[in-house]
């Protein structure tokens, strides 16, 4: 795995039942999450969504993330993925943030500033921590 | 995340691949030494930009004011250089222009998508093309009034190059999505009346969101097919029909691949065989220059696109000599899959695609019906599912069986009046029906040379290991004739078929076997030496060594390699 800067992670709020006749309480998923090398494998994500929350059900959205049932928990679970991705920070967008951007955006070398200036950053301070702490050894010593 | 602007070369931007020629992107003045110089093969593809014809919506220009916008003359220097000339009419968005080919004024809701994400495509220069939605009504007025002043255009100059509709899309998910689906409030608008006026004519109810992610699909087709059939009312002769065409790197899953600049070979080479194996046309001008030069890449869209897959679907009635020699996409399967939200999952939960992925390449075709009579095939198989199916296709498939062909039948979700239907067709036919168990109950009827399997896909466990020895047993009932080759990770093989020439008529059939070596190792496969398939030449052989032994075919490819052998089939 190469170093990851920043992990972006879309979500959306779902209401209605899905198409596999599954009925499913009303809650927050997240739809994509990617970085600089792509989509973040969906069988990864699953296997921290279940070891983080084993019990909340996941099942009946595909390869949706969740349920969350609200905020605060995606949040939560989005800094417990960017440690255990070992990325700088996350960044959070729902989807009418994401859909905002693209509408105000006409090239891809703006879209990534645009996202982290929309949507809700988290940092991961342990990592900056432990880079700063190596940079002071190397330059203290 | 390393973010630089890609430089484009200038013939890319006009020539942006498979002979697509994009002559808004240069001077008229120019055109001719353009085409003279960058046009190859017999044939110039001309996408028809309606925005740039008609930049408001409104008043439509075809020379009259700008030369660039004179098709006329166009037409004319493509056939002084003696190439064909074929406009393709898009009639859904394109990915490739601003607002997706809608003239600004008409561009007023973002297209979204399943997920509600905003619709978009990059193109080979980095630009994030949005596309804004088809079922907002004044695109559909602006649209027609825009193909009558081209169908007249065409009229008053006696122009007679054919025209076909192009549906646009891309792969996404192993799926072909197209670009006019979506749902946004435009859509949900247009939907919500078109199901009033439903429930209140036909009394229609809907339950959950099946039902109506089914009635969704429909009202989509509807859609659809104004604007193909508004295009036949006004072209008349010179309409053609519709080709799907699948843009590689047009999902919206790309957007950050692209931002990263991760370009992996091996992942458009993969997505232009499904692209194929989908009923599509594959298209590299979404890519960025440096991948569609790739060794790969290029070769593949060459040899398997612009020479095979595009020229097989637009000389559909040719029977030209040249025609002869052209190597089609080879199918041993059609799996014929109307539009209904479920089956193709269907299909996917009971592992068919990646049995067929893994043993048959991409050499299958999904299609959502079928067009053309059956012709009998002793080498192909039709899947057919029983969730969706319509009287007219359950029609096709007994005539298919009846007509001496192979038939898979994946009876769950059959409405009652079908599997009734069915039950009668085998006891007045005086069919007979054998049972056997493969993990679930399977029957085989057999009427001459025809032969279809039943089973219920449904009864099959959801998480079993079984999946590919079930479909195996199944498979080998009907004994396909292909060359299964023992391959490694990253080699992405291809077969195409012709007819026989006159030399060559101890053949029925020749087939053309290419490999392509997609990583940066140097790889091995295996072809078997079998009765009935002679080995008869190789073909560009590039980075790639061949050695024919008494029971194999060995092949080395070094990194980027690929190669073609040709096998003569015989009885």
């Amino acid at each position: 795995m190469g170093e990851r800067d920043t992990v972006f992670a879309i979500y959306k709020y779902l209401t209605s039942d899905g198409l596999d006749e599954e009925q499913v309480d009303p809650s927050y998923y997240l739809i994509r999450v990617f970085d600089n090398t792509g989509a973040v494998e969906s069988a990864h994500l699953f296997d921290l969504f279940q070891d983080i929350y084993p019990e909340f059900e996941s099942g009946g959205r595909g390869r949706y993330i969740g349920p969350f049932p609200n905020l605060t928990i995606v949040n939560k679970f989005a800094f417990r993925l960017c440690e255990n991705l070992d990325a700088n920070r996350i960044c959070l967008l729902s989807v009418m943030d994401y859909n905002n951007i693209i509408d105000s955006t006409t090239n891809i070398t703006d879209l990534t500033d645009k996202m982290l200036d929309a949507g809700n950053v988290i940092e991961n301070i342990e990592k900056e921590e432990r880079s700063k702490g190596l940079l002071s050894k190397l330059f203290n010593s | 995340m390393a973010i630089t602007t890609p430089v484009m070369r200038d013939i890319d931007s006009v020539f942006p691949g498979e002979n697509w020629f994009f002559y808004w992107k240069t001077s008229a003045a120019l055109w001719e030494g353009k085409l003279r110089e960058n046009a190859t093969g017999s044939r110039v593809i001309i996408p028809i930009n309606w925005a740039f014809h008609s930049e408001t919506g409104e008043g439509v220009d075809f020379g009259q004011h700008r030369p660039e916008t004179d098709l006329l003359k166009l037409i004319s220097i493509i056939e002084g250089l003696g190439k064909k000339a074929t406009l393709f009419l898009p009639v859904s968005p394109i990915p490739f222009l601003p607002n997706g080919g809608i003239p600004f004024l008409l561009a007023k809701t973002l297209s979204l998508n399943e997920e509600e994400l905003a619709n978009v495509a990059v193109d080979a220069e980095g630009s994030i093309n949005k596309i804004f939605s088809f079922f907002e009504p004044k695109v559909f007025q602006g649209f027609r009034k825009f193909i009558a002043s081209l169908s007249k255009f065409l009229d008053d100059n006696s122009i007679t190059a054919t025209i076909w509709g192009i549906d646009c899309g891309h792969i996404e998910e192993q799926e072909f999505k197209r670009y006019i689906d979506d749902r946004s409030s435009a859509f949900k608008k247009s939907f919500s009346r078109f199901l009033s006026v439903r429930k209140s004519e036909e009394n229609l109810t809907v339950e959950g969101a099946l039902d109506e992610a089914i009635l969704m699909e429909e009202f989509s087709q509807t859609i659809r097919s104004l604007y193909t059939e508004s295009s036949k009312e006004f072209f008349g002769d010179r309409w053609e029909g519709v080709l799907k065409i699948a843009f590689a790197g047009g999902s919206s899953f790309e957007l950050m691949d692209r931002v990263a600049e991760n370009y992996s070979e091996l992942k458009y080479v993969k997505e232009i065989f499904c692209s194929i194996s989908r009923g599509a046309i594959p298209s590299s001008i979404l890519l960025p220059g440096r991948v569609k030069d790739s060794g790969t890449v290029s070769r593949q869209l060459y040899n398997i696109v612009t020479r095979s897959a595009m020229e097989t679907a637009l000389s559909i009635d040719c029977y030209e000599e040249e025609q002869l020699q052209l190597f089609r996409p080879l199918y041993y399967f059609e799996i014929i899959q109307p539009a209904f939200p479920t089956v193709s999952k269907k299909w996917k939960r009971i592992g068919l695609i990646d049995y067929l992925d893994f043993e048959y390449g991409q050499n299958y075709l999904i299609r959502e019906e079928l067009t053309a009579e059956y012709t009998p095939d002793e080498n192909k198989v039709f899947f057919f599912h029983g969730e969706g199916l319509n009287q007219v296709s359950f029609a096709k498939m007994l005539k298919i069986f009846m007509d001496g062909g192979k038939v898979i039948f994946n009876s769950a979700g059959l409405s009652v009046e079908l599997t009734r239907r069915m039950e009668i067709f085998l006891i007045e036919n005086s069919l007979k029906v054998d049972h056997a168990n493969f993990m679930i109950e399977v029957k085989n009827v057999e009427l001459g040379e025809g032969r279809v399997v039943i089973f219920d896909g449904d009864q099959i466990p959801e998480k079993n290991d079984g999946f590919h020895k079930f479909w195996e047993r199944i498979i080998n009932i009907f004994s396909v004739r292909h060359l299964k080759g023992n391959t490694e990770e990253g080699l992405e093989c291809f077969w195409q078929t012709r007819d026989v020439l006159i030399s060559e008529l101890s053949y029925e059939e020749v087939r053309r076997f290419t490999v392509y070596n997609c990583t940066s190792y140097r790889k091995k496969m295996r072809l078997p030496v079998v009765q009935n398939f002679a080995f008869t030449k190789i073909v560009d052989e590039i980075s790639a060594k061949v050695q024919s032994g008494q029971n194999e075919i060995e092949i080395e490819l070094h990194p980027g390699g690929s190669v073609s052998l040709d096998f003569g089939l015989f009885n």
